[in-house]
Order: C-alpha cells, then structure tokens, then sequence
C-alpha cells in the first residue's frame, strides 16, 4: 500500500521544499543586504525612526512585490483546500475514484506552495516592522489580540494540513469521515486565517473611530469595519477561482506535455473540473466585488470617486478587458469541450454558439469604452471633447452593470449546454422544463438590458439601490431555478453520445493556461487599485504617509509592476508545481489498478 | 430638456442622429498644432512675405478672457491663424486675424510655460493642488516698436525681462475677409398662429436662448510676425527644442477708443485661447530610412521563414 | 465551398466593421478616435479566431486558407497575383511602420485627462443648505445667465457664445453623463475652487473655469447649482 512505502519520499519532497526555502531566505537576504546599510546610517538609538529606505529598488516597490507575491500565494493556499475537500467528498458520494485522486494531487501542490506562502508571510512582516515602524507600531497597538490569534491559527492550520496530506492513504475506508473533517477543519482555519489579517488590511482602507477600552475590545472593534466583510467575501470567491483556474493551468500545461493516452485522459478532466470550478466561482464575483465598492464608497465617497471616477478610473477600463478575456476564455473551453468530447456535436451546437461570441463580444465592446476616451487631441477636437456624443453612453455604470450581468448569463447558458450535449431528457415534463428555462433566459435578459437603459433616466440612489440589485437577482435567480431544474432532467436524461476525453486539441490547454494569468493580473491590479485608493494616507484620514514614497505611481509604472507581479507568481507557482511532481517521477509505469479495500468507503486508486 | 435626454438616447439605440445635437465649435479645423517647417536660410520677418503663403496655417478659436474679474462678454477678435517657421536657429510666428479698425493701442501675444512645471494659461495664475511654474509673454503693441518680452506668474506679477530677447513688426491691411462667430439669440416663444406664448403659472412670456453661429465681413486684417531665437541665455524664458509640443497660447486686443475715451479692451478684457501645442520641425535624421530598411529586410526574413514552414507541414 | 469561406468571410467581416467605424458612423454622430476602432477591430479579430478554431474541421476553414494562399500550392490566376502583391506588401508595410514610429512625429502626445477627480475632504458629502424653491431656482437661474453662460449657454449644454476658445470645451450639462452622475457638492467644489482647483489628474492648467468663490457667495453658488439641475434637465446623485 502507497502509505507505507511513501513516508520516505514525502519526506525527500518536504526536505526539497525547505532546502528551496533556504535558498529563498538566502536571496531575500542579499537582496536585503543594501538594507543594513541603510539602517546602519540612521539617528542616534533611541530616536524614533518612522522610515526605512531600501537603496535602489525602493522600500515601497520591495513592499509591493513582497506582499503581491504573499496574497496570490495565500490565494491560491486558501482556494484549494475548499475544492479538494469539495472533490473529496464528491469522490465520497458519487463513488468515483477520480476524484479522490484529483483531491489528492491538488492537495500535494498545496504542501509546497503552503511553506512558501509562509516564508512570504514572514518575509512581508520583517520588511514591514523594517521599513514602516511608525506604521507597524501603530497597527501593533490596536490589533495585537488578533495577532496571537492569528499565531494560534496558523499553528493549527498548519497541524491540520499535514495530517490531512499525509493521513490521506491512511484515512481511506473507514475513516474516511475523519478525513473529511480534517478537510472540513483545515478550511474553517483557513478562513480565518485569511479573514484576521484582512481585518488590518481594510482597517487602512476603512478604519472606524476606535475609543479607549480593554486591548480586546480596541482590536474587536477596529475589526469589525465597513469593508472588512465585503473584502472577506470577495477575496473569498477570488480564492477559489485562483484555485480553479491554476489547477485547469496546471492540468492544461500536464495535458499539453503528456504522450501517455491514459494521463491525457486523466489531465482533461482535471483541466475541466478546474475551469469548471474557476467558471462557477466566476459568476458570484462580480456582485461581491460592486458590494464592496458600495461599501467604499459610503465610508467615503471621495474614496469612491477616486477609484471610480478619478484617476484609478482607468484601472477599471482594463479590468474589463482581463475579465472579457477571462469570460471569453472560458466559455470558449466550454465550447471546445463540446465540439471535441462529444462527436459529431457541431452542425447542432455551431449557431448557438456563435450567438452567445457574438453577445459576449459586444458586451466586452461595450464594457470596455471608456466614458472619457483615449483620444489625440485633434480626434477630442473633433468630438468636441473626450466624450463621445454616442459611444460616451457606454461608459457610466448602468451600461457597465448590463453587460457584466448579461455576460455571466451567456457563461452560464454556455456551461448549461455543455451541461446538457450528448444527453437525451427522458422525462414526460422535459419539454416543458426546458420551455420554462426558456422563458426564464430569455425575461430575464430582456429585463437586465431594459433596467439598464431605464438607468439613465432615474437618480443613481435609484438605480444603485434598486436597479442594480434587481439585475443581480435576476442573474441569481436564473443561476438558482435553472441549475436544479438542469440537474433533475439530466438525472432522469440518457446519454446519448458518451463523452470522450483527451481528445482535445492544444489550444484547449493554452486556453486554461491563458485564464490563470489573467486572473493573477485581475489580482495584482485589483490590489494596485484597493492599495492606492487610499492614497498619500497609511490608515485612511488617520496616518498619513510621510515616506518619500506618498504619491500615486503613474499607471504604465504601476502596470510594469503588476506585470512583474504576475511573471514572478508564475515562475514560483511552475517551480512548485515542478516541486510536486518530483516526487511521482521516479515510479515506474503508472498503471492504475483498482484494489478492493476493506470497508464501505469508496474505492481508492492505488499505483503499483 | 429632460426630453433632449430621452431624444438622445432614443437616438443610441437607433444608432443614429445623436450627434447633430452635440455641440461643436465653429471651426472645422482638425490642428491643434502650430507647426513651424524647418527651412533653409533666412526666415521671413516681413508679415506680408510671399514665404509665409506657402507654410501650413492653423486657426485657433479666441473667447473672451474669464479669469480676472473685469471681464467682458463680447470680443472683437473671434479667431487667429498662426503660421511657423525656423532654421534651427531662430524662430518666426505669423498671426493673422481681422480687425476692422487700425488703431494705436491693437496688441497681440504670444504665451508659453518656462521649464518643467505646467503653468496655468491665465498669466501662470497659482493652482490648489499643484505647483504651477511661470510663463513667458511676447507682447506687441500697435504704438511701440518691437516685442516686449516679459514673465509672469500669477495675477499682477507681469513684468519686463531684464534681457530682451524678442521682436516683432506689424502690418494692418484693409483687406476684406469672412469670420463666424457664436452668439447668444434671445427669441419669444411663438405659438402656431405666431402670438408670444406665455407660460401658463406667471403668464409671462416665454423666452427661448440659444446659441447661434453668424457670419460677418470684415475689412482689416493684422499680419504680426514675432521672432525669436530657439534658445536663449535667459532663465526666465521659454526653451524650445525641435521635435517636442511646448504648448502655446495666444491673446488679441482691440484698441479701439470707445466714445466713453476707455478703450474697447485693454488689460484683462481681451480675447485669449488656453493651451494647444506647437511642434518645431526636427531636422532630418536619414537613420530613420535604415531603420525602415532593416525592418523590411527583417519582415521579408519572417515572411519566408513561415512560408517555409507552411509549406512544409500543411495543416491538414 | 464552406472551407474557404470563414477566412474570406472573416476578412470581409474586419472589413466591413472598418469601414463602418470610420466612414458611416461619422456621417451620423462625431468620429470616432483611433483607438477605439482599434479596440473594437481586436474584438472581432478575437471573436473570428475563437469561432473558427472551435473544431477541427471550422480550424481548416479559417487557416486553411490562408495557409494555401500563403504557400501557393494549388493557386492561379489572380489569386496568385495578389499573394504575390501580398508577400510584397507586408515587409513595406512593416517597414513603413518602422518608419513611420521612429520619424519625429507631428501629432501631439494624447491626454488622458480624469474628467472627475476626486474631490478635497472638506467637499465630500456637503448638503445645499438652500432649499429648492422656485424662487431660488429662479435666482440661480438669474445668476447663471450673468456668470456661467457666456460659456455653458443658455441651453445648458456647454455651447456658449464664448465656449470655442478654450480647450477642454465647457462642460455640457444636458449630457446625462456630467452632472447628474455627480452630486451638489461635487459641483460646489468646481465652481468655488474653478479649474485651478483640480489635482493634478485633472490637468488644472488647462481649464478656464474660473475660481468663483473669488466673487460669488457660497449661497449664490449653491443655487446656481439647483438652477443648472433644473435647467439641464438633471436630477443630482444622491446616496441616501
């Protein structure tokens, strides 16, 4: 059994992750080296240092790299736990050894990146007690409870992950609901281990008037601010669409490599569940993501403006082009997955298809224009203005909201038809079910774009407090009635033509490995905009920054780093992905035979 | 006028007809450049040279001035078109604009930032949240002879330079020429039988404004020419290297003495225009050509390469 | 002949967009700027490959194609002729390209200007303290004709007699996407503190708005702003 003979090289795969942890600290050490220097020219001890600068790079850009690197690393530590354990039980209920497995190797990338995260983390600290003491000293005053806690959590995140990785093969069968619920605890910590340090975080963004009491109470208090939960859910579901897509990626780049039929199998259906997972956590985001620019924006409108409006307005403008390519991306994985999976689909699936590219085109058309545009100043002339008289409609919110909503509906339909190809419903009120998906689709497009339009003509209380709302419920309503009412006719339905996996082409896995970096740059632009919507302050209206550093980086500058961001996440995530797969390369052929296990528990795959 | 709204985005969503009702400026000129060629030899300090005719114009449209508070509402001078020209030495302005009236207290000028700071275009007047830096005026006036080169930042900081860098010669012909302006037209309302209709709470009349365009002929024309070198020794002036936009703003008084014995505009009532650009003429560099040439080299390299490649493995 | 319909048809389509951006739509509303075309010709290039390449048979008929057109084989007649014009023309057309990016240019740098800049702390959620009743609406109205409408207008939409000579033009008010996304104290900043007031993002140097708290009182300015409200049509944006 793999358990037995596996204890030594897991422990060669931990030792290499801790010998790449050295080798880590020991460049971060001579990227430091300059630092010393720095401190060693300061006033006399005893003084109180509010600052410390980094010759050359900077201390704000080190910062911003460090703590990038740290949150898409959390990220992507935090995503997959929730959908291994969600795999896992799937694997549980529907008996499919597949996914077990695929739990499992998602899990074994999750060991390496965890140590890294945790380096990052510690790294960020010490440069942040270094660099901003007068900013550290501050935050250390109001949140040192949750400091020990945080500690407490990591301590028990970081037990429970290890017993959940290595106590994989030994939990099977029997005890298997231990496992499970190791699962099940290994991502409540993880969730609060994410939701402490972002109390600190919007506690910047938001912070709330904090009155003298007990240390305990002081801390509670600056917790619970405006954008803290808002921030919570956002990051929350940005998590898992990290997870989804870097393991579609990571599975794409698998596929792509592989010349065993049987791992291209095995690899495409590890790239869909992956996107699939990345689609699913998708769709709620944006709704997550206005509620947390509402929030901003009633703490403080100036705030608000200043990204919305103001000079970080642009940021939004290629947002909308990441996500368009992130939308586009995935449905057109949905779309080869029907083409190629299920033969002889084409001649059907080809008009719907163009209809929905030709919706999703002119959604991110119009998402994408900007309300003051990119003009010469002879075109502006010539416009009488940046506005344009026509186009310059697009580029308020209530267009904006539109397409977004009408966007995530074609992603659904899209995944509903992937859903549905190859099957034939069997039951007597299928037709009239799928009449009645009709009816709901097509009202509830109807009523997104007419509330859209209707937006213009209300005051934007009314439209944000009513029009928006309503045109996110629909959207969640049609998610909620059509994908139960999808699932009980495909129970009922007979496959028709059965699908057929690791058959699709190339491009399939490029397109996975292109929707993971977008997200990562979704992620270091979005972090650009949250950080810098504070501007020169450090806490919102209460530090402000007095570093050398407290301006607004110009947008081509800010866009060089999130680039950077973005490279350097991808070296180190296809470092630990190499990392994982050291482990596997030494066992000969990988022949998967399915040995019977004593107990009801689902049956493991087992390689030999 | 919330029905133009409507109107308008009716007219979006037929994809038509919106942008009849946008307002746009009088003039139909697509520069926001003065651009100065770069010639060879002697440039035309003479505003009535045959040179100038064959240099690229630019018409800049003129509004009254807004920022100081004796302001008028009304100017004489509706727009100014501007010529260049340089050889890399010295530089020439032409404005032309028409005046009917000749008269000894006519000015016209010229404005532009100093150094690196972004001046404000009303005499570099402070700005909140920026630090704004001076400006340099080439000011002339129809009863001294040559320029006035002069710094300013801020209001009532203008003065002479102690170092004079700048001239000027003017000609005023009583030539006739077209110019179109805007105007604000105060009309009662009309019903369908021609009475004034009244508004239906007070029973006064309704009284539509808009504002129009006319047309008007004018005789007398300024022909202005100012020169200066490229670069001076001077701090307080403007630098100009070819190939860059400085930007550039221009100013017009009408000297006429009204019957009152004040003058039609002087000091702050004038017409100005803000900011727009203007862009010396680098001189030639051939190492541009190699370039294109590497570069047609370098295409038909790829284009071979992938020939080659589609030839060999042809896509099934 | 389905298989060399879609590169053709998609050739067509990019065409055609083009042509439709560029030279119809400007007979009808103002042109459009450069990048925006380019913008919308990337979606539809998009849009083509990701409809061609989705299955094997819809790839050929995208590529297929080209490639036989680029390679030659099989080709005659003016076909041939125009891959040759073709093979020709692309190696100038990066050349002038090449050239035409590194000749000093004549063209001004384009200007990202923030139309709406964030506002100082001090004007963020301020209330007009007059209330809105027809005799101040009336005033305000009086004192737009004498202050603002020499270059907002009488219409409220930015074409005042003296709006030509300043570049940015006036702000139009009747455009559903100035005021009425903007609430009262927004405007009340604009007004007292003028163009000079913008922060840096907002190009202050280039706006003529004059600095009205120079010679208007707060209350003057406030309703002003109700009568531009009233005037243009618009209603202000509110939170609560």
């Amino acid at each position: 059994m793999e358990h037995r003979n596996s204890h030594p090289r897991e422990m060669r795969r931990s030792e290499r992750v801790w010998a790449y942890a050295a080798l880590l600290v020991m460049l971060v050490l001579v990227l430091a080296a300059p630092l010393g220097l720095a401190m060693a020219q300061e006033a006399p001890a005893g003084a109180a240092v509010e600052y410390r600068d980094v010759p050359g790079i900077g201390s704000r850009n080190l910062i911003w790299i460090v703590a990038q690197q740290h949150l898409l690393l959390a990220g992507f530590v935090l995503g997959v736990p929730i959908f291994a354990w969600v795999c896992e039980i799937v694997g549980v209920r529907t008996k499919d050894p597949r996914y077990d497995k695929l739990a499992k190797e998602f899990t074994k990338l999750l060991t390496s990146a965890y140590a890294t995260t945790a380096l990052f983390g510690g790294i960020l600290l010490f440069l942040l007690i270094g660099l901003y003491p007068k900013l550290m000293n501050y935050l250390t005053d109001v949140f040192f409870p949750s400091f020990l806690v945080y500690s407490a959590l990591f301590l028990l995140e970081t037990a429970t992950l290890y017993l959940y990785w290595y106590g994989w093969d030994a939990m099977q069968g029997r005890k298997k609901g231990m496992h499970l619920f190791l699962g099940f605890l290994l991502n409540v910590f993880a969730l609060f281990i994410m939701i402490v340090p972002n109390s600190w975080a919007t506690f910047q963004t938001s912070p709330v008037v904090i009155t003298e009491s007990s240390m305990w109470a002081k801390a509670w208090a600056a917790t619970w601010n405006p954008t803290w939960w808002p921030l919570n859910v956002h990051r929350l579901i940005a998590n898992v669409v990290l997870g989804g897509f870097l393991c579609g990626a990571y599975a794409g780049l698998k596929y792509l490599m592989t010349t065993s039929q049987e791992e291209r199998v095995h690899y495409d259906w590890m790239g869909y569940v992956g996107n699939f997972i990345g689609v699913f956590g998708m769709l709620p985001l944006p709704f997550a993501g206005y509620w947390l620019m509402r929030e901003v924006y009633q703490y403080n409108q100036q705030m608000g403006i200043t990204l919305m409006g103001g000079f970080l307005s642009w940021l939004f403008i290629l947002q909308a082009m990441l996500i368009g390519i992130l939308f586009l991306g995935a449905n057109y994985y949905f779309w080869l997955g029907i083409m190629y999976r299920i033969p002889g689909s084409e001649p059907k699936y080809r008009r719907p298809i163009l209809i929905m590219l030709v919706i999703l085109l002119v959604c991110l058309g119009i998402w994408m224009t900007p309300h003051s545009l990119v003009a010469s100043l002879e075109e502006a002339r010539k416009m009488g203005g940046t506005h344009h008289p026509l186009l310059g409609v697009f580029g308020v919110m209530s267009a904006k909201m539109t397409v977004a909503n009408l966007m995530i509906l074609v992603t659904f339909m899209s995944f509903i038809m992937y859903w549905r190809a190859g099957k034939q419903e069997t039951a007597a009120w299928a037709k009239a079910a799928k009449a009645v998906m009709g009816v709901i689709l097509g009202l509830a497009a109807i009523v997104i774009v007419v509330l859209g339009v209707w937006g213009y003509f209300v005051p934007a209380i009314t439209r944000i407090d009513k029009f928006s709302t309503t045109q996110v419920l629909i959207v969640l309503f049609v998610l909620l009635t059509v994908t139960p009412l999808t699932g009980l006719l495909m129970k009922s339905a007979k496959t028709t033509t059965e699908m057929v996996w690791g058959v699709m082409p190339a491009r399939a896995g490029y397109a996975l490995v292109l929707n993971a970096v977008m997200v990562i740059l979704l992620m270091t632009l979005m972090g650009y905009a949250r950080s810098s919507s504070r501007v020169h302050w450090h806490i919102y209206g209460v530090m402000q920054d007095t570093s050398p550093y407290a301006y607004s980086p110009a947008l081509g500058y800010a866009a060089a780093f999130m680039s950077l961001n973005t490279f350097l996440f991808c070296l180190m995530v296809a470092f630990i992905f190499w990392v994982a797969s050291l482990g596997g390369e030494k066992k000969p052929q990988q022949k998967e035979t399915r040995v019977p296990v004593v107990g009801a528990g689902p049956v493991p795959v087992v390689r030999q | 006028m919330m029905k133009g709204t409507h109107c308008r985005l009716l007219a979006l969503l037929i994809g038509a007809g919106a942008g009849l009702m946008s307002p746009s400026s009088v003039f139909s000129q697509e520069s926001v450049v003065v651009r100065a060629k770069l010639v060879q030899g002697d440039l035309p300090t003479d505003p009535t040279a045959a040179a100038w005719n064959t240099l690229p114009v630019t018409e800049f449209p003129l509004s009254p001035q807004v920022h100081w508070q004796k302001r008028i509402q009304q100017v004489t001078v509706k727009s100014v078109k501007v010529r260049a020209v340089h050889n890399n030495k010295q530089i020439a302005f032409l404005l032309e604009y028409a005046d009917p009236t000749q008269d000894p207290a006519d000015a016209a000028a010229l404005e532009f930032m100093v150094g690196d700071k972004k001046a404000h275009f009303a005499h570099g007047q402070p700005m909140g949240q920026v630090e704004g830096g001076p400006v340099n005026i080439w000011y002339w006036r129809n009863d001294t002879p040559g320029a006035a080169d002069m710094t300013a930042k801020g209001f009532g900081t203008l003065k002479k330079e102690a170092q004079q860098d700048v001239q000027a010669k003017a000609v005023w012909k009583p030539e006739k020429t077209k110019i179109n302006y805007k105007v604000r037209k105060i009309a009662l309302r009309k019903d369908a039988k021609g009475e004034p209709m009244k508004d239906a709470k007070t029973g006064d009349p309704i009284v539509d404004e808009e504002t129009s365009v006319v047309e008007e002929e004018v005789t007398g024309v300024w022909r202005i020419v100012f020169v200066r070198a490229l670069t001076t020794t001077d701090a307080q002036d403007a630098q100009f290297q070819t190939g860059t936009f400085p930007n550039i703003a221009f100013a017009v008084w009408d000297g006429k003495k009204l019957e009152s014995g004040d003058f039609k505009e002087s000091g702050s009532q004038k017409a100005v225009s803000s900011w727009w650009y203007f862009n010396a003429e680098p001189p030639m560099d051939y190492s541009v050509y190699l370039y294109g040439l590497v570069a047609v080299v370098l295409a038909a390299g790829v284009e071979f390469v992938i020939i080659r490649k589609v030839k060999k493995g042809q896509p099934a | 002949m389905k298989s060399s319909s879609l590169a053709l048809k998609g050739g067509i389509l990019l065409g055609a967009i083009f042509l439709f951006l560029k030279l119809i739509l400007p007979l009808f509303t103002a042109p459009l700027p450069m990048s925006l075309i380019w913008l919308y010709l990337f979606l539809t290039t998009i849009g083509i490959i990701v409809y061609g390449t989705l299955s094997g048979e819809s790839t050929e008929a995208l590529l297929g194609p080209i490639f036989r057109f680029l390679s030659g084989e099989g080709i005659e007649g003016t076909t041939k002729m125009a891959r040759l014009a073709v093979l020709v023309l692309f190696p100038l057309l990066v050349g002038w390209q090449t050239y035409s990016g590194f000749v000093p240019s004549s063209q001004p740098p384009s200007e990202n200007r923030t139309i709406h800049p964030a506002p100082p702390g001090e004007f963020v959620g301020l209330s007009n303290p007059v209330p809105n009743t027809p005799d101040n609406v009336m005033m305000g109205k009086g004192l737009y004709f004498a202050y603002c409408m020499p270059c907002h207008g009488p219409k409220f939409n930015g074409n005042g007699p003296a709006s030509d000579g300043f570049n940015p033009q006036p702000a139009n008010f009747s455009d559903p996407t100035t005021i009425a996304m903007l609430q009262e104290s927004y405007l009340f900043w604009r007004i007292k503190k003028g163009g000079v007031g913008l922060s840096v993002e907002g190009h202050p140097w280039k706006s003529a708005m004059p600095r009205w708290e120079v010679e208007l009182s707060d209350d003057q300015i406030w309703k002003i702003i109700m009568a531009e409200y009233a005037g243009a049509g618009q209603k202000p944006r509110t939170w609560e």
